[in-house]
């Protein structure tokens, strides 16, 4: 294997020998960027057609008739002083959200009124905070410096020597230039930059060809190929030709450290930028660099495996194809993703994500930045776990329960007309509050809202519930990204990195960058009241959902005393907006009581509401079993598995006469249906979440619908229409504005 | 007068005529024919036809196509999809860590620019010689990776 | 021939001198003693004085390295002795500990007076057992007398003095490499000012801790004890430079060993007078100056004063270096030399930086495809452009220096490596 294995490298290795030997020193300058665009920068990155390759090619091509800057480049082909810099376009999506990041930091510091310090950089004058450093000043000015250790929220080492560049300021009394990496140099002021000079373009070219000797040249096979810095910086910077003759660095291709990571060591530039995640992000510390010198590698302690909730993030900061994904392995080359901005449905942090897919499958999830939830980060489950919307286990008809008590697959106009009829009978026969719904935290908020539409003016009933656990909501006191503020944070019951990952990253944050105290327990107890008393107002106590009730009473009353914060973190990637949509037994829309949004509805849905609050889960699961409930509607839940008495609930589910589940798969709970309606999971469709802060935040449908399946609030709308109210939904916007008129305003509430 | 004489003339080149014409015709009769009776005899292609692509083998059988999608990248007309997967040492088709599972170009979309060929890493597609590619439906002319790949060389030795 | 004083080895070859009762019968403590009278800034000021400059290779002045420690905080201090003694042809902190290893422990106490410190760690580099033992036995002998421990000499300070030993790396020489390993982290050299703050003020474990060489450190004793005006006298060459170095002569001369020579000798004299000269029937073709970072040096000029400004106006590239004299005759043959040279920087770098990393492993491979007679013509041009690529851009010393020795090999003997392209053998024929 290894003979042919070699076979494309030493391909590659053997143009560059013949070059570097037979070729004159006077060949063009053309010929050898050409080489370069066939070998080096096999693919521009992020050029998203080979057209846009090609012109990306265009413009790191020298000018042909400009001569070479000095003798001992002439043979390394150094690129001229007149490059233009490269535009936006050839920029990664990386690279642009660093820039973005810098930017909107130095803005908000000028807007703080930090103090501002003067530079030029290349001749454009920018002001910039105090204690900025050199490269951030650069990209305020707009000016293009290669980097690949340096990242916005990490410290800086200045390992990677790219961003070399030409500092001119007072040292020792005298004005002096000279090369700096200027991602460790703060600014000082009059300092001025230039970040074109032959001397830094040399420099560029050097630490290029040093990065290039040992990297193994695999970019067509590699993921990271068309959104690699690495490609990029080659084709912008690089030297056209390597000079490196001798044999490279060599490790295992492709070895396992984790079930989701994959470490390629050859492609290793050693940047560092994976070990100082590992220390400063999520404070795992696994990922080290082992041995030393030209064999350093990176690599978990002992070959331990990389077990870190966080690992993911490595592989999107990995500036080479060192780190990499083994979900996404091979499964599609950058520029044939198509990526849409959603919501990550594992949790109720509500990371911010790009949904990228391919031929309809959902191949790779992205973290996107957004400062007030996940910054830039994701967590394994994240980044990994929503590969279930691929599954072919997935249901993809409808089914219904025959005459031999199986499920068999049916029409959509088969399932729909046979729910529809068995509601207007049931409700005919034993009226109303014979049938009871249960909504979905893992739905949208159309899709609930819609839900509790259908039962409470449709049906008339108001026998709704969506909680599986016996419990009261709180919000959470502070927003997600406050808590990074506070000097005394309690986190009780949960593995926090675990259970609410981006809490947990906020939470290191404070505790190693700002000083916080940090105390975990198990219960609330003594401890954690001592904390509290201690920590007073500048305290935050994080709980889990699944607190017995008690201790959630206990902690309320504890911050209510203290003056400390009290967070309950909720679980699901939509628990809030469930509860939001008025997904309660004795709550409408927007959670308001009945008392003041009845007047409202009635005449917004133009139909009476029924007055009396309905059956909360547990009572609905009793009323199946009793005999009270004939027919029971479960929107996305699965109360077989999730139900905090799951017996009660399987009992109630046996017990039903009729139960309909709207589902992606075949759970427990659908199992136990008469009618299972396959549901679009949160890629395929469109919608809001709302996360444990209760901030809003939109999905959009990143994938076609597997199979026959067809979003939750377009199987409810239908059934409206089909139970004798024709209902003008489109699409999940139209349910968006109506759900949001159906909330009172509060001076009418006030008024009434 | 003259006009008589011209009259004349003209009718002796026009009785004439039709013989001369024929008489080309006659005379082709003995050339060699420019048509060939296509499915029974095949012309011989230039060296630089671009026709039907294939995908080549290494001499030890295994896959040049690395399924790196560059051709797909470099196809202006967006023929060419390749999905790509992980070699193990039990299912070797390619060397090194990845194949192309599937590889498919659409041969009605496809305008034979051989710009894949031109942006192939290793070699593995290239546009023949072979032009016949009708088939009766849109679905046939989508070529697959069994229909591209040249026969196995070893498979046949050892048949 | 200049007088040679002996200030740090008066006592050398006394028996037994590495007890603390000869070493005491020897004035031994007795500028401790005189210490404890003196502020801070008295001793500082001494140093001043004295001209006292790093022993290490920098030649920092050591009084502006002490003066920077802030004064007025409750900060602990601590005082670092940088006994990571690596540099090729370099063994005068090893003479210095296995023999006179109370005068670095006196050192020690003297320094940690001047800085305010009242703890010391004496990092010694991994492969220095027998003077790590040395170290340490003198160190509990201290103990034992008083010297250190608690309430020390009814002073009311407690000194505790504690030796480290490095797990052998070059690199861990390199000041804020040596914090980084000493705090138990990898020994990777760290930010410095003006990126980070100076670790005289936030080193290691963010206190402020000024890392002093052995040598300067011992240097310090015999300053306070006759005086830095005094101390500030002895020296021939430059004012620049005053006092005494260590050094260690090592290769083809008569005697080879660590001699103390006073700062401004010249270069001549110490090959040919103290170290004896070149080994009969020989003539001198190059040396190294101090250590191999210091690269090679041509026999002409050699009149030049041996001292910090001395060596580099005679074209020496970093300076007078660590004090490891090597000198080679007419015998030895420059390319498999400087290979062993790079072979070295190869294996100890850290791998932090590009420069450093890619660098030494790209020339270590090429001076390998030379000596194997793979050559080319082109490659000096190579190596050449290599060494233009790491210098000044490396982000330690390590770079800097490794590339001398190689710069310097091919510009005075090119003709050596046109032999090993051209034929494959060496032009020296031993």
């Amino acid at each position: 294997m290894s003979e042919n294995d070699k076979n494309t490298e030493i391909h590659t290795a053997q143009t560059n020998t013949e070059e570097q030997a037979n070729a004159p020193k006077e060949s063009t300058d053309q010929q050898a960027a050409q080489q370069t665009i066939a070998e080096a920068g096999a693919m521009p990155a992020s050029a998203t057609t080979a057209q846009e390759a090609e012109a990306a090619g265009r413009v790191a091509d020298p000018q042909p008739t400009a001569p070479p800057v000095s003798s001992t480049q002439a043979d390394g082909g150094a690129r001229t002083v007149e490059d233009t810099p490269r535009s936006e376009r050839d920029r990664t999506p990386a690279e642009k959200a660093d820039a973005v990041k810098v930017q909107s930091d130095a803005e908000a510091a000028k807007a703080a009124g930090v103090e501002m310090t003067k530079v030029t950089v290349d001749g454009v004058e920018v002001e910039v905070p105090k204690g900025t450093l050199v490269i951030e000043a650069c990209f305020r000015a707009g000016a293009d410096v290669p980097y690949f250790c340096y990242h916005p929220r990490l410290t800086s080492i200045g390992a990677c020597r790219m961003c070399l560049v030409s500092v001119e300021l007072e040292m020792f009394g005298a004005r002096r230039e000279s090369i700096f990496t200027c991602c460790t140099v703060p600014v000082a002021e009059g300092m001025a930059i230039k970040t074109r000079t032959p001397e830094v373009k040399k420099a560029q070219n050097g630490m290029l060809e040093f990065l290039l000797a040992n990297h193994p040249l695999d970019c067509p096979i590699c993921d990271r190929g068309g959104e690699c810095p690495l490609q990029n910086m080659t084709v912008a910077y690089g030297p056209p030709t390597s000079r490196f003759i001798e044999e490279k660095r060599h490790f295992p291709k492709a070895y396992p450290i984790s079930d989701y990571v994959v470490l390629d060591r050859e492609r290793c530039i050693q940047c560092m930028r994976c070990t100082r995640f590992c220390e400063e992000i999520s404070g795992d510390g696994q990922l080290a660099l082992l041995n030393r010198g030209s064999s350093t590698e990176i690599g978990t302690f002992f070959g331990h495996d990389f077990t870190s909730n966080f690992s993911g993030n490595t592989i999107e900061i990995c500036p080479v194809g060192a780190l990499l994904s083994r979900t996404y392995r091979f499964a599609a080359r950058p520029w044939e993703i198509s990526s849409s901005d959603s919501i990550c449905s594992k949790c109720g942090n509500g990371c911010n994500v790009a949904l990228q897919t391919r031929l309809g499958e959902l191949v790779r999830v992205n973290g996107r930045t957004n400062e007030d939830v996940n910054e830039e980060w994701t967590c394994d489950r994240g980044k990994f776990g929503n590969y279930y919307v691929n599954d072919e286990s997935r249901l993809k008809h409808p089914l219904m329960r025959r005459a031999d008590g199986a499920l068999h697959p049916a029409s959509w106009d088969e399932a729909l007309a046979a729910v529809a009829e068995r509601i207007t009978r049931t409700k005919a026969e034993f009226g109303a509050d014979a049938i009871a719904g249960i909504g979905s935290t893992r739905c949208t908020v159309e899709d609930n809202y819609l839900f509790g539409k259908m039962l409470r003016a449709l049906v008339g009933t108001n026998n709704l519930d969506h909680r599986m656990l016996p419990h009261g909501f709180e919000p959470m006191q502070t927003t997600i990204a406050e808590i990074e503020h506070f000097k005394t944070i309690v986190s009780v019951g949960m593995k926090l990195d675990w259970d609410q990952p981006i809490v947990y990253l906020r939470v290191f944050k404070a505790y190693s960058k700002k000083g916080a105290n940090w105390i975990k327990a198990d219960v609330v107890d003594n401890t954690v009241t001592e904390a509290l008393r201690a920590g007073g107002a500048d305290a935050v106590l994080l709980l889990p959902h699944h607190l017995p009730q008690d201790q959630i009473d206990r902690a309320k009353k504890l911050c209510a005393s203290t003056g400390a914060k009290l967070n309950v973190l909720l679980p699901d990637c939509n628990s809030w907006g469930a509860a939001r949509a008025g997904i309660l037994p004795d709550r409408l829309p927007g959670l308001t009581a009945f008392r003041e949004g009845r007047a409202h509805l009635d005449s917004f849905w133009k139909t009476p509401l029924p007055t009396a609050s309905g059956l909360d889960s547990d009572g609905i699961f009793d009323a199946v079993s009793a005999g009270r409930v004939q027919m029971l509607y479960i929107m996305g839940s699965d109360p077989a598995t999730r139900f905090h008495d799951t017996e009660k609930a399987r009992r109630a589910l046996e017990a039903a006469p009729f139960v309909v589940v709207q589902e992606l798969f075949l759970t427990e709970t659908a199992k136990r249906a008469d009618i299972v309606l396959p549901a679009a999971s949160f890629a395929e469709k469109d919608g809001t979440f709302f996360n444990i802060e209760g901030r809003e935040q939109k999905i959009k449908q990143a994938m076609p619908v597997k199979g026959d399946a067809r979003p939750d609030w377009r199987i409810v709308a239908d059934l409206m229409g089909r139970l004798g109210t024709p209902v003008p939904y489109f699409s999940a916007r139209d349910i968006y504005r109506e759900y949001n008129r159906s909330i009172p305003k509060a001076e009418a509430v006030a008024a009434r | 007068m003259s006009d008589f004489f011209e009259d004349v003339k003209q009718i002796a080149r026009e009785v004439v005529a039709p013989f001369k014409g024929l008489g080309i015709t006659f005379g082709q009769l003995g050339e060699r024919k420019t048509t060939i009776s296509f499915p029974d005899y095949r012309r011989v292609m230039g060296v630089r036809a671009r026709w039907r692509h294939v995908l080549n083998r290494y001499d030890n059988g295994l896959e040049k196509c690395i399924g790196c999608s560059l051709c797909a990248g470099a196809c202006p007309s967006n023929a060419i999809l390749v999905v790509a997967d992980e070699n193990t040492d039990e299912a070797r088709f390619s060397p090194g860590e990845r194949y192309a599972v599937r590889y498919e170009i659409n041969m009605i979309r496809c305008i034979y620019c051989g710009f894949c060929q031109e942006a192939c890493p290793t070699g593995a597609v290239e546009l023949k010689d072979v032009f016949e590619m009708a088939e009766s439906t849109r679905h046939d002319l989508i070529f697959t990776k069994e229909m591209l790949l040249v026969p196995d060389p070893n498979r046949e030795r050892v048949d | 021939m200049h007088e040679q004083h002996q200030i740090l080895y008066k006592h050398r070859f006394v028996e037994g001198i590495k007890g603390i009762d000869v070493y005491r019968n020897h004035g031994g403590y007795e500028a401790f003693r005189k210490a404890l009278t003196m502020t801070p800034e008295a001793i500082i000021d001494e140093v001043k004085l004295s001209g006292l400059r790093g022993r290490g290779g920098a030649g920092f002045p050591t009084h502006i390295k002490w003066a920077s420690v802030p004064k007025n905080t409750d900060q602990e201090h601590y005082l670092i002795i940088n006994a990571d003694e690596g540099e090729p042809g370099t063994a005068k902190d090893r003479d210095l500990m296995n023999n006179l290893p109370h005068l670095l422990v006196e050192g020690c106490l003297i320094g940690m007076l001047a800085i305010r410190a009242r703890k010391c760690y004496i990092y010694i580099r991994g492969e220095y057992a027998e003077p790590w033992q040395n170290v340490q036995r003198a160190i509990n002998e201290a103990y034992r007398a008083g010297f250190i421990g608690k309430n020390v000499l009814g002073s009311g300070m407690d000194f505790d003095v504690y030796t480290h030993l490095g797990a052998g790396s070059y690199e861990c020489g390199e000041e804020s490499a040596l914090i980084s390993s000493l705090m138990g982290e990898r020994g990777m050299p760290r930010l410095k000012a003006p990126s980070a703050p100076l670790y005289t003020v936030s080193g290691a474990w963010q206190k402020p801790t000024p890392v002093n060489n052995v040598e300067t450190i011992a240097t310090v004793v015999p300053i306070i004890n006759m005086g830095g005006a005094e101390y500030a006298k002895i020296g021939y060459g430059s004012p620049r430079s005053r006092g005494t170095k260590l050094t260690s002569i090592s290769g083809h001369v008569k005697k080879p060993g660590v001699y103390e020579i006073t700062l401004g000798t010249p270069m001549r004299e110490v090959i040919y007078d103290i170290a004896g000269g070149i080994r009969d029937g020989h003539t001198l073709k190059t040396y190294i100056p101090g250590g191999s970072s210091t690269g090679f040096m041509m026999p002409e000029p050699l009149d030049y004063p041996m001292d910090y400004e001395g060596v580099v106006t005679a074209g020496a590239m970093l300076g007078l270096g660590s004090g490891g004299l090597i000198v080679m005759d007419e015998t030895t043959p420059i390319v498999p030399v400087t290979k062993r040279l790079v072979d070295f920087y190869h294996h100890e770098s850290c791998g932090k930086c590009t420069p450093c990393r890619e660098g030494l492993n790209w020339l270590a491979k090429i001076y390998d495809r030379i000596l194997a007679g793979g050559g080319r013509p082109q490659d000096l041009d190579l190596i050449w452009d290599i060494c233009d690529n790491v210098r000044g851009k490396s982000f330690c010393g390590l770079g800097e220096g490794a590339i001398v020795p190689v710069m310097t090999s091919i510009k005075y003997f090119r003709d050596e490596y046109m032999s090993y392209i051209k034929s494959g053998r060496d032009l020296v024929m031993v």
